[in-house]
């Protein structure tokens, strides 16, 4: 399930001037005479339908574009219901089974891949190092391959569930100016977000597949309780689990469940919470507002993520190749520099140190402190001199997965837990 | 500027306005402030009973959505969209910047809530929507597939008898799907579509022989597969909706609801505070305001009574007292800068001029005083200038009658002596003393007609006379005088003038006399033209009579001709002592001729003589002949000889004598014939003697001649009227001279012996006694002398007291010669006596050395018969007694 709704108000603005825009070059389009210009229809979420990608993609494809941002439920509803709504589907790997059951996605042939050979090794084997850890749940590499009973599993075939692209670790992100002096001393752990110095004063991201996992691993961290498998709690875990959050929600240990990027910006701007579940652009935000919040490099590792991108299994021929275009484009390097300055990692980063500064690449992907100021997406400086990014490089964060967002079993119990812990 | 006291009370007038207005402003703001706080507390109220009501309302959705998601209720469907709608308005009452209480915050707050609340209601429609779905799919998927498999068969089973064990088996498993499913529905697990997905491979794994059979029993299983498929689906994503999405967001709904509960409350409290801190603050503004304006009141107060109203109230006793005439010492404020030192400084303005007023006044009083005294002096000098005036007047009578009357006598006894035979060097002393007296008299005449002028008492007569006479004594006394000097005199009258005229005769022939002697006075050598010229008006009844008066003589200066009609001034002092005189002639004469109306004018060009010319506007009767209307004229053939004429054009023209016939002597003897009637010039003694010889012989021949001569002395006088018998003229002559001698040239008359009757002193001899009353012993001699000599006897009385005792006594009197002037009794006294007492016939003949007119109208008022004005001369007596003597 979606790790993120509504991620952000702003690419929507966007999207409404590059509606505008394609109306335009739909009229200027420079293709072929005689064969109308294909539009490819991209569903998903807001965190990679941005304007600027789509416009990129448009000038560079000599296509037409028409992205379907929306919330992640209602997306995944539509997209596994209606498989002719969309011919791409973007979003995050915790979706994928609920897709590939429905039959709403077809296969992605690897050799139309023009850059598969240049995707590391996270999707292939899990492990971006030798030391690297697999984190818990529904790490990529267990649910890219199609096997040959048509399940997805490890072993590698000809063909792929979604293509490999965006993808990051999460943890919580905390404000140092309201921080407890004791805790700031301390090496950074999950179990801070139960810790009843901050009670009160906590945020917890409003999705189970999300924050339960954040939770899961602070009443871990804190020693209340031990998973077996953390990414395939039983109900008797859950039942556990919840019987402690329900008892610290009472106690109002928690602020609040934020459902957006912006809601949980707002949650840290206003003092409501001090330490919440967060995600990247979300500490880029509060940061260039000059709220000194840190994202967390959690001792017990991180929650990561991973952004899936798949072909609708109603696209054929013309609009198949026109996707495969696409996904081929959003390897291509730019997309993947575009989206490393707000944070985000790209499966085949090589290519896209090229339209990186040494000094972006260095900070945003080595984890060096920043060398000079650098820019953000919009143009405005989101990164100060001398900063470093928490969690070190790409290597390390990625080799330090506790778990990956995912869709367990006990999905629908913990659905009816949650709203017994939220409500409660 | 600040210095004025009016600058400054304007500016505490200001000052106090301006606090008034602060204060106003102040009490308005307090008043808004506290009426806005009591808005927004009242309005607060309001928003936190709707933020409550909206936290209710959100606790009943989800209470529905419940409801709803327990039995799909479509009640709870309907009371969701009531509460949407209610929540709705609510939360746009609350964002109703009108009434919003709140600020951006609040904006904020609201619309996350309204975010929410809109996510809330989409996510209660897809869990409507994924719930029909679901009944749909519970009625019409997994379950009937499930069904229809088993009836699929059951029909084998009857067609076809299938192997029990078949039959149980998959009896089982369809159970157990069943089951999964129910158990699904109950409570969704994965577990449980494992157990389903379990049951259906077991019942695929079921062989069957029949092909057709075993292909739709597995499409059915298939369908079920995906039926169930959708079915956990929709379950997930409804259970994801309901209990995550729609629980997280009724969840931050509640909390937003709360902080904005939290945020309008605490903004009520801190408007409330707010308000009360800025009414407390206003209070106490107020309050400070109201202490400075009492304190500049008090301070304008104070400022005004010491600054303004105590100086001006002492400011104004000083007024007052210098209003009184007080003396004050020293003025208060006099040092300040503002009106009250203005006046202050006026004050001692005023209290100087109060000072100098007074001095003023005192210098004043002084002055009237000197002036009253001046004024009394004036008084009495004016008296005293009238009193000598009238001292003058009667001295000037009394000098006159003082005078006159010694020269009476003298004048009397003169003659008186001349008439008897006395050796020759006597008789000549003798006249040379009549002249002196007669020069006397006439100097005499002359201050008295001065005096009488200025005295305003000399009366202009209108009486109607002849020129004729008046050109008769001009010409008598001009020429005689001119004689004397060897002048010639040349007398010439405008044709014009009429003879008769209306005026006094004695005034304009003392003008006359008076210029002509000044003209023979003057004038050494050469002529005097007298030139009498005139106009009459177009009525005929007045002549504008001009007389002209040219002399050869000294002339005068421009400075001179200036001077010569003031009194008592000659042309200058060398003139007076050259020519002698009062000075008094050419004054009166002015002043005669502007008592007339006349004018008086002088030219004059000094060492070439003068020109006087008056002219005076006298009364004539209309239709008289003009004056020479009667002299006769000559025929036309009439010749006059001369080489220079004698006679003016003008009488030339007169006589029709023409140019024509006017040539030289000497060219007239040459002369053939000559007419009957001969003018001739002859200009000296030399010419005469020369031509008469030729003239007596032109006369006996019967020619008409007459001859014209310069003025000449009275011995050749004598010499040209013994040596011509015929008609003769010389200058200077009158009109009616030269009437005359025309006359004798026309007739060729001769003349006849004349005698001088004027010397000869008549012998009458008159009869009578009369009463002389004189108070004067020499008077009595010189009147009684010539009343011996008339043959008169007389009785003398020595005043008019002594003269009526005689007539009373003895009245056999035939008259009475009476002065007016006597002591004890005056004449015009015993007259009066007289004419009482009975004598009204007696004649008194007044006799007065008062020569003033109103005299004798003084003595015909007192009743005497007439008057006679002494010295008196024998002919008056005589035609005096005559007339009044009975014979």
């Amino acid at each position: 399930m979606p790790p993120s709704q509504r991620l952000s108000s702003r690419p929507r603005r966007s999207f409404i001037k590059g509606a505008a825009a394609l109306g335009v070059s739909a009229g200027v389009a420079p293709f072929a005479i005689g064969k109308p210009t294909p539009t490819l229809r991209v569903m998903g979420t807001h965190v990679t339908l941005q304007e600027e990608i789509r416009q990129h993609a448009m000038a560079d494809l000599g296509i037409n574009i028409q992205f379907q941002p929306g919330g992640s439920a209602t997306v995944l509803q539509r997209a596994s219901m209606d498989p002719s709504a969309f011919d791409l589907y973007e979003q995050w790997s915790n979706s994928i089974n609920v897709l590939w059951r429905s039959k709403a996605i077809q296969p992605i042939e690897k050799k139309k891949l023009t850059y598969w050979d240049e995707i590391n090794d996270l999707t292939k084997t899990g492990k971006v190092t030798e030391a690297a850890r697999l984190g818990a749940g529904d790490a990529p590499h267990k649910i890219i391959n199609v096997q040959a009973d048509g399940s997805l599993g490890v072993e590698h075939t000809d063909t792929i569930s979604f293509l490999p692209y965006v993808h990051n670790v999460d943890s919580f992100g905390y404000n140092t100016s309201q921080f407890p002096e004791q805790l700031k001393n301390q090496e950074e752990s999950w179990g801070w977000l139960l810790d009843s110095r901050l009670s009160g004063k906590v945020g917890i991201v409003n999705d189970p597949t999300i924050g339960l996992f954040d939770l899961a691993l602070a009443a871990q961290a804190k020693g209340y309780i031990s998973f077996e498998n953390i990414g395939a709690m039983t109900t008797q875990e859950l039942d556990n689990l919840f019987s402690i959050l329900i008892e610290l929600s009472q106690l109002n240990h928690f602020s609040g469940f934020w459902t957006s990027v912006p809601e949980s910006v707002q949650f840290m701007k206003s003092q409501r919470v001090s330490i919440e579940s967060m995600f990247s652009p979300a500490v880029s935000a509060l940061n260039s507002q000059n709220i000194p919040v840190k994202f967390a490099a959690p001792k017990e590792g991180y929650r990561g993520w991973h952004g899936v991108m798949c072909l609708s299994s109603a696209a054929q021929s013309r609009s198949k190749d026109v996707a495969y275009e696409y996904m081929n484009w959003w390897l291509s390097g730019w997309p993947g520099a575009f989206i490393a300055r707000q944070g985000y990692y790209i499966s085949n980063p090589e290519r896209s140190a090229k339209y990186l500064s040494q000094a972006e690449w260095n900070y945003w992907y080595k984890g060096l402190p920043a060398s000079e100021s650098l820019k953000g997406p919009a143009g405005k400086v989101s990164v100060q001199k001398g900063e470093q990014r928490s969690g070190g490089s790409y290597e390390d964060r990625f080799s330090n997965i506790a778990v990956w967002n995912t869709v367990m079993p006990t999905y629908e119990y913990s659905l009816q837990k949650w709203y017994e812990f939220i409500t409660s | 500027m600040l210095t004025s006291i009016r600058t400054q009370l304007i500016l505490v007038l200001i000052a106090l306005v301006a606090l008034l207005l602060v204060q106003g402003y102040i009490a308005r703001e307090n008043q808004s402030v506290l009426s806005r706080g009591m808005a927004a507390s009242s309005r607060a109220v309001v928003d936190v009973g709707i933020v409550k009501e909206l936290e209710r309302d959100v606790i009943d959705l989800q209470r529905n959505v419940l409801i709803y998601k327990e039995n799909a209720s479509q009640s709870a469907v309907t009371r969701f969209e009531r509460l949407m709608l209610s929540i709705n308005k609510r939360l746009e009452e609350l964002a109703d910047p009108v009434t919003q209480s709140g600020e951006i915050d609040d904006t904020y707050v609201l619309s996350r809530m309204h975010k929410h609340l809109s996510a809330y209601q989409e996510n209660f429609r897809q869990v409507i929507d994924a719930r029909s779905r679901k009944d749909d799919l519970i009625i019409d998927g997994s379950l009937s597939d499930l069904l229809a498999v088993k009836r699929l068969f059951d029909t084998a089973n009857e067609n076809f008898t299938l192997p029990q064990g078949t039959i149980d088996k998959l009896n089982f498993h369809i159970a157990m799907a069943e089951n999964a499913i129910l158990r699904y529905l109950m409570k969704p697990d994965m577990a449980l579509i494992t157990q389903f997905n379990e049951a259906i491979t077991a019942i695929k794994a079921i062989t069957i022989d029949n092909q057709t059979l075993h292909s739709q029993v597995n499409d059915l299983l298939e369908k079920a597969e995906a039926d169930l498929f959708k079915l956990t689906q929709i379950t997930q994503g409804n259970l994801f909706l309901v209990n995550v999405v729609m629980a997280g967001s009724a969840n931050e709904f509640l909390y937003l609801s709360g902080e904005l509960a939290n945020q309008v409350t605490s903004k009520t409290e801190s408007i409330a505070h707010n308000t009360y801190l800025v009414a407390q603050e206003t209070r106490r503004n107020g309050e400070i305001f109201s202490l400075v304006s009492i304190l500049l009141t008090l301070t304008a107060a104070i400022f005004t009574a010491y600054r303004i109203l105590g100086p001006i109230r002492t400011i104004t006793e000083v007024f007052n007292r210098l209003s009184e005439g007080q003396n004050i010492s020293s003025i208060p404020g006099n040092s300040r800068n503002d009106e009250i030192g203005n006046l202050a400084r006026a004050a001692h303005v005023f209290s100087d001029k109060n000072k100098q007023t007074e001095s003023l006044l005192s210098e004043a009083r002084e002055l009237n005083g000197r002036l009253a005294s001046l004024n009394s002096e004036l008084t009495e000098s004016k008296i005293k200038a009238e009193r000598a005036t009238a001292s003058k007047s009667i001295f000037l009578a009394n000098m006159s009658h003082e005078i006159r009357t010694p020269m009476n006598g003298i004048i009397g006894l003169i003659e008186l002596a001349q008439q008897h035979p006395v050796p020759d060097i006597v008789s000549g002393y003798l006249d040379k003393a009549a002249y002196s007296s007669q020069i006397l008299m006439s100097v005499i005449n002359d201050i008295l007609d001065f005096s009488k002028i200025e005295a305003g008492k000399l009366k202009i007569e209108e009486v109607s006379f002849s020129l004729h006479s008046l050109f008769d004594n001009l010409i008598a006394v001009i020429a005689l005088k001119a004689k004397e000097k060897n002048l010639a005199v040349r007398f010439i009258v405008s044709p014009s003038i009429v003879p008769q005229v209306i005026g006094d005769p004695l005034r304009i022939a003392q003008i006359i006399m008076n210029i002509g002697s000044n003209a023979v006075k003057f004038t050494e050598q050469g002529e005097i033209c007298i030139r009498f010229n005139g106009s009459i008006n177009d009525k005929g009844n007045l002549l504008s009579l001009t007389m002209i008066i040219e002399d050869s003589g000294i002339g005068m200066s421009e400075r001179q001709l200036a001077r010569i009609f003031n009194p008592f001034t000659q042309a200058d002092d060398a003139t007076n002592r050259k020519y002698g005189g009062t000075g008094l002639g050419l004054t009166i004469v002015k002043q005669l001729t502007d008592l007339m109306g006349g004018s008086l004018s002088a030219t004059s060009v000094e060492g070439k003589g003068s020109t006087f010319t008056i002219s005076l506007p006298l009364r004539v009767f209309k239709n008289q002949p003009g004056i020479f209307d009667l002299t006769p004229q000559l025929p036309t053939s009439s010749m006059y000889l001369t080489s220079s004429p004698l006679l003016p054009d003008i009488y030339q023209s007169i006589i029709q004598i023409s140019q024509s016939n006017i040539m030289d002597i000497s060219a007239a003897q040459s002369l053939d014939a000559l007419p009957k009637h001969l003018i001739v010039d002859i200009p000296s003694f030399s010419v005469f003697k020369e031509n008469v010889r030729w003239l007596h012989e032109l006369a006996a021949q019967g020619t008409h001649v007459g001859l014209i001569m310069d003025t000449v002395g009275s011995a050749l006088q004598d010499k040209y009227n013994s040596l011509w018998k015929g008609p003769l003229i010389m200058h200077p002559f009158t009109p009616a001279q030269f009437e005359h001698f025309m006359s004798m040239v026309v007739s060729n008359e001769t003349r006849q012996a004349t005698t001088n009757s004027a010397d000869v002193i008549e012998d009458v001899s008159l009869e009578g006694h009369i009463l002389l009353v004189e108070d004067n012993n020499i008077n009595q001699i010189v009147t009684g002398e010539m009343l011996k000599m008339l043959g008169i006897t007389f009785d003398i009385a020595e005043d008019g007291n002594q003269a009526v005792r005689k007539i009373e006594n003895a009245p056999h009197y035939d008259l009475v010669l009476m002065d007016v002037q006597m002591p004890v009794m005056d004449g015009y006294e015993a007259t009066k006596a007289l004419r009482k007492a009975g004598f009204t016939t007696l004649p008194i003949i007044g006799l007065s050395a008062n020569a003033m007119k109103e005299d004798k109208q003084s003595a015909i008022d007192v009743g005497m018969n007439d008057y006679l004005t002494k010295p008196i001369k024998r002919k008056a007596l005589v035609d005096m007694l005559k007339l009044h003597m009975k014979h």
